[in-house]
Parts: C-alpha cells; sequence; structure tokens
C-alpha cells in the first residue's frame, strides 16, 4: 500500500515537473437529488488508476443530519457499462457529516460515476458524482 | 525510506528529461511512455510473507520449484510448466501434467508485482499460489501430508527447514501420519485427513504453509529486465518507426491502455472481453466465495500480515454479476515469448489476438468491457510490432 503511494507521488511528481504545477487535492461539489443534502468529495489527489484513492465525503444540510444516516457506496463507467473494480466503503470518522472513503479504485481512465447512496428511517436520498480523468 | 529516496530520484530525473524533449512523442504521449516505465515500478512487498526476502528461503524456494519429487509420479515440478527457457511459461494452450487442464500456464517474470494471482484471482498471495498446483490433481497431485514427510524425512531439505522454522513435528509425530491425505484431495484423502488429530493437522498445515512461502520467495525473485520501450522515452531511435507506429496506436486509437496500464501492462482487475463460457468457465465471477473463505488467504492464521492490512481482500467486490465472465488482464510484458494467448490458450498468436480485438468491437449485442475500434492491417502490423518490443 505505502509502497503504491509513494510510485503515485513520483507520477505526481513527474507531471509537475513538467508542468510547474504542485500536486494538490482534488474536489467536487454535488447536491443530493432530493436538494436536502450538500456535499464535497476531497481527495488527496486526482483520480488515478489501479490505487487506492484516498477521499473523503463531507456532507451538510440546512437541517440536522439524521442520527441514523449510513451510506454505501456504488459507482462505475456508464460507457463501458461495469461497476467499480472494488467495494468501497464510507466509514464515519466521528466529526459530523464526514465520511471516509475506503477500498475506493478506478480501473481505466474515462468517464466514472460515483454514487452514494444515504440511508436513514427519515428515507433515503443519493448523491451522485460525475467526472472524466 | 530507501524507496522514498529512490522513487523521488527517479521522479527528478525522468521529470527533468521530461521537459527537454524534442523528440517523436507528444507531452502526453511521453506522459503515458512514462507511466509505462519499469523504472515508476516500486519493490514488490508480501506482508503475509514473513520470508518473502530471506535469501535462504528463497534458494530453498528454487530447490522445491525445480523438484519432482514433489509429484504424484516424481516427474512433475513446478518448472514442468513453468520453463525458464519460455519466461517460465510452457508454450501449449493449456497446461498438462498429470492430466490436461483447462487454462494457459502464464509466464511468472514480474509476477510478484500482481494483486491477485491466477487467470480468475483466485489466490491473493504468491505463497497460497504455489500451494494449490502441489495438491491440483491434474499438476503434482500430491498431498499435504505426503510433502510434509517428503520434506522432513530428506535430510537436506529438514536441515534447512529446521533453519528457518521452529516447531515442526518430530519424527515420532511424522512417522504417525497417515500415506495421504488432505482437506482437499479424494474421498480417501479427505477421510484421513479427518482421521487425525487437530494438532497433527495444524501442524501439517502450518508447515505447508511454510513451504508455500520459501516457493514464494523464489518466485518473487524473478525479476522482469528493461525492455526497449523502458530505453526509448529518451532514445527514440531505439524504435523503429512502425513500433513508434503501434506504440502510438496502443496509447490512442486502439485503446489497449484502457486495462494494459501502468509499469506491467496491467491494471491489475478483471474485466470481461468476451472470452467467458456460459456454464463452462465465467471467470472471476466463479471464485470470489472461495477467496474469502480460503484458509490460507492474507487474512487468514497462516498469514503474516495484520488483518486489516489485507486491503485488496477487504475491498473484494461482492458483486458476481458485475464479474461475470471476467479474468484478469495480464502483464504484457514479455508476451512475444509467451504464446498462446488468453487464459484457455485459445489464441495461438499475436495476430489472432488482435483479430478478435478488432471483431468482438464490432459485435452488435456486446456485452463485455471492450472499447470500439477499428484497424487497418497496416496499423495492426504496426500494433503487433509494438507488442514484439514489451
Ligand atoms: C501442470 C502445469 C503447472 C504446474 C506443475 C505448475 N503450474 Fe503454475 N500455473 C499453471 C497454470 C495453467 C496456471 C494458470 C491457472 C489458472 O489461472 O487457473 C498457473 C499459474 C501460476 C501462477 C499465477 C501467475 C499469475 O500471473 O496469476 C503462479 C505464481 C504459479 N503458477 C506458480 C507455480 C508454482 C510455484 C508451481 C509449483 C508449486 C506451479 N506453478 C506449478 C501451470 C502449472
Ligand atoms: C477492457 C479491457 C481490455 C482492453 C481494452 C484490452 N485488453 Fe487485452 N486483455 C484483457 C483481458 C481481460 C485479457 C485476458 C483475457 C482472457 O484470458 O480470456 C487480455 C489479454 C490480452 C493478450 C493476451 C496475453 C496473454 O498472455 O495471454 C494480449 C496480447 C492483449 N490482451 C493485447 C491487447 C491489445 C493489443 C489491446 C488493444 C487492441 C488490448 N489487449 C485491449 C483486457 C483488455
Amino acid at each position: 500500500m505505502l509502497t503504491k503511494w509513494l510510485t503515485f507521488s513520483t507520477l505526481s511528481l513527474l507531471l509537475a515537473g513538467c508542468s510547474g504545477n504542485a500536486a494538490t487535492t482534488w474536489q467536487q461539489h454535488q447536491v443530493s437529488s432530493s436538494g436536502l443534502y450538500q456535499a464535497t468529495l476531497t481527495c488527496a489527489t486526482a483520480p488515478t488508476v489501479a490505487i487506492f484513492q484516498e477521499c473523503a465525503l463531507q456532507l451538510s444540510s440546512e437541517q440536522a443530519l439524521p442520527p441514523d444516516l449510513s451510506l454505501t457506496v456504488d459507482g462505475g463507467m456508464p460507457a463501458h457499462g461495469h461497476g467499480l473494480p472494488t467495494a468501497p466503503q464510507a466509514v464515519p470518522t466521528g466529526k459530523v457529516g464526514e465520511y471516509r472513503i475506503d477500498g475506493l479504485k478506478y480501473s481505466m481512465v474515462g468517464e466514472w460515476v460515483l454514487g452514494f447512496w444515504l440511508h436513514s428511517a427519515a428515507g433515503q436520498d443519493k448523491i451522485v458524482f460525475r467526472f472524466t480523468f | 525510506m530507501r524507496t522514498t529516496a529512490y522513487l523521488l530520484g527517479i521522479a527528478l530525473v525522468l521529470g527533468m528529461s521530461a521537459c527537454n524533449d524534442g523528440s517523436v512523442w507528444t507531452a502526453q504521449e511521453r506522459a503515458t511512455l512514462q507511466s509505462l516505465n519499469l523504472a515508476t515500478l516500486p519493490a514488490a512487498h508480501d506482508p503475509s510473507n514473513r520470508f518473502a526476502d530471506n535469501p535462504q528461503a528463497a534458494a530453498l524456494g528454487k530447490q522445491l520449484f525445480f523438484d519432482p519429487r514433489l509429484s504424484r509420479n516424481g516427474q512433475v515440478a513446478c518448472a514442468t510448466c513453468h520453463r525458464p527457457e519460455h519466461a517460465f511459461s510452457d508454450g501449449k494452450p493449456v497446461a498438462e501434467a498429470l492430466a490436461k487442464g483447462t487454462r494457459n500456464t502464464p509466464s511468472l517474470l514480474g509476477v510478484a508485482h500482481n494483486d491477485w494471482f491466477f487467470w480468475d484471482g483466485r489466490k491473493d498471495s504468491l505463497w497460497s499460489q504455489a500451494l494449490a498446483p502441489l495438491e491440483n490433481p491434474a499438476e503434482h497431485g500430491f498431498t499435504r501430508v505426503e510433502i510434509v514427510r517428503l520434506l522432513l524425512e530428506d535430510t537436506a531439505y529438514a536441515s534447512q527447514y529446521h533453519a528457518l522454522l521452529t516447531d515442526l513435528p518430530t519424527p515420532e509425530t511424522v512417522a504417525t501420519l497417515p500415506t495421504s491425505a488432505s482437506p482437499s484431495g479424494t474421498l480417501e484423502q479427505l477421510q484421513a485427513w479427518k482421521s487425525m488429530p487437530p494438532a497433527a493437522r495444524e501442524q501439517v498445515d502450518q508447515v505447508f504453509a511454510a513451504t508455500g512461502k520459501f516457493i514464494a520467495a523464489y518466485v518473487s525473485s524473478l525479476a522482469l529486465a528493461p525492455n526497449r520501450l523502458d530505453t526509448a522515452i529518451n532514445n527514440s531511435s531505439a524504435l523503429t518507426p512502425s513500433e513508434i507506429a503501434g506504440a502510438r496506436l496502443f496509447m490512442g486509437k486502439a485503446q489497449c491502455i484502457l486495462c494494459h496500464s501502468g509499469a506491467m501492462l496491467t491494471n491489475q482487475t478483471f474485466q470481461n472481453i468476451g472470452t467467458g463460457m456460459l456454464g463452462k468457465d465465467s471467470g472471476r465471477a466463479t471464485v470470489l466465495d472461495s477467496v474469502r473463505n480460503d484458509r490460507f488467504n492474507c487474512q487468514g492464521k497462516y498469514s503474516d500480515a495484520a488483518p486489516e492490512t489485507c486491503t485488496e481482500l477487504q475491498f473484494l467486490t461482492r458483486n458476481r454479476h458485475s464479474v461475470a465472465g471476467a479474468f484478469k488482464v495480464p502483464s504484457l510484458r514479455n508476451v512475444a515469448q509467451t504464446a498462446p494467448y488468453f487464459h484457455d490458450g485459445r489464441m495461438a498468436t499475436l495476430d489472432a489476438v488482435i483479430d478478435y480485438y478488432v471483431q468482438a468491437a464490432q459485435q452488435a449485442n456486446k456485452d463485455h468491457d471492450l472499447p470500439r475500434i477499428e484497424l487497418s492491417d497496416a496499423e495492426k502490423r504496426d500494433l503487433i510490432a509494438f507488442l514484439k518490443v514489451l
């Protein structure tokens, strides 16, 4: 794991070496289907292939978040008709509305969908990020 | 720490050279080519095998790898199928030892860099993998009890085992073991296994697992040599015009890089390219449960890794449907030396493989992950010329 992460930093450095930009975190914002929740997905780096991604999801809402809120992760490549190569998990970090995303990987470059299902007694909702890399 | 410094070093060297090109590659092509470079491959690491980097274990593993006595008929060694002169593959469509198998023998050069082993990835470490052929009735056809007895009764092996392991069964215990017994053998062998006291079974499994770890220490030392592409980044005259055109197709129009990416030329995942056969071999989908339940997996008691560090296993997909007909994307390094191709060796040549990719992509109701591509005959020739560089 550690070594994989290092290679990955090596690659970022490589790219940075030519363009002059330092590697920065990668962020996406999205509103849930119902409009009730705002979400920010933050990853240590822009998406890359075949390496576990280090990401976190921050949820916020006008109302207080349901106490029994739990999240499941889903996703895939619409153009190729396949899902995520692994089964990632959203783990509460202890901070209100913050979830660490463990076990997320992408298998190829292209257009991806990354979805979070929000479950609680109050009902279901979902947040869908779409991005291309 | 050493790795960090080393990787940073590479980054700097490559980074600097990347800025003064003036070569045949565009900046984007260069970046992609760099991602395929062997120099970017980190050292392989297997925390589940405490002997992985132990030279004594690797030396012992090498003897085991080439020893035909570890088989039912005394004639089958790992090296029978993984032949050094064929990049550790065998040149046959499917493997054949005690009986004809169903799968093609892959090369073992650089294999330690893989996340999963076998075409369907039913093993999550090299040491656990090594145990499978020993008890496969079509391959070595042996049982773990016979293996343990042979190794501990052979003076040359026994002294090496004693140097590396503690708590080995005493000669008296070994003498009480049944002739042939295994939980995954024939009905008779299974009954013999069940008749053994739990402590004896435990001891046998310990020695058996350690044997896998010694073999894995050797197998993981089978390193890849840099190919012409690895040197071509800074010296484009290392490639012919046809090979350069092929590289461009591989990274561009032919879209091979979608799956064959990174320094191993594989994204380390399982992809359905339409080669599975319903009811006969549906690849990855059939092994998701067995990987999780394997007593020799990364989270099992014979593993040397902390269970929570077994990330591949922990986040293994549970969606069978999504991996039906999927096989491991193989590395393409040394691919010119490892014909025939695909999990069942159905393709005799690289020409046949490329024709398949072009035809499969044209299918009307495609139920596989391949992009639609079109290639002229000249382009196919260029692409094949490039594959031979790898
Ligand atoms: C009868 C021929 C045969 C023998 C003997 C044999 N293998 Fe293999 N090996 C194969 C075949 C065929 C596969 C692929 C099987 C599959 O995917 O189901 C394979 C796969 C492997 C792999 C996985 C490679 C990858 O990229 O996934 C490794 C590692 C390996 N063998 C090592 C060994 C070792 C170590 C031994 C001895 C203990 C051994 N093999 C004995 C034929 C053989
Ligand atoms: C969608 C992912 C994907 C794409 C795109 C892809 N491949 Fe593959 N490739 C695979 C998989 C999976 C296998 C193994 C299939 C099997 O064993 O049944 C494979 C096998 C191969 C093999 C056989 C290797 C061996 O050792 O048997 C070659 C050669 C190959 N691919 C070359 C290419 C080329 C050239 C392209 C571009 C035209 C390409 N691939 C595009 C996934 C892909």
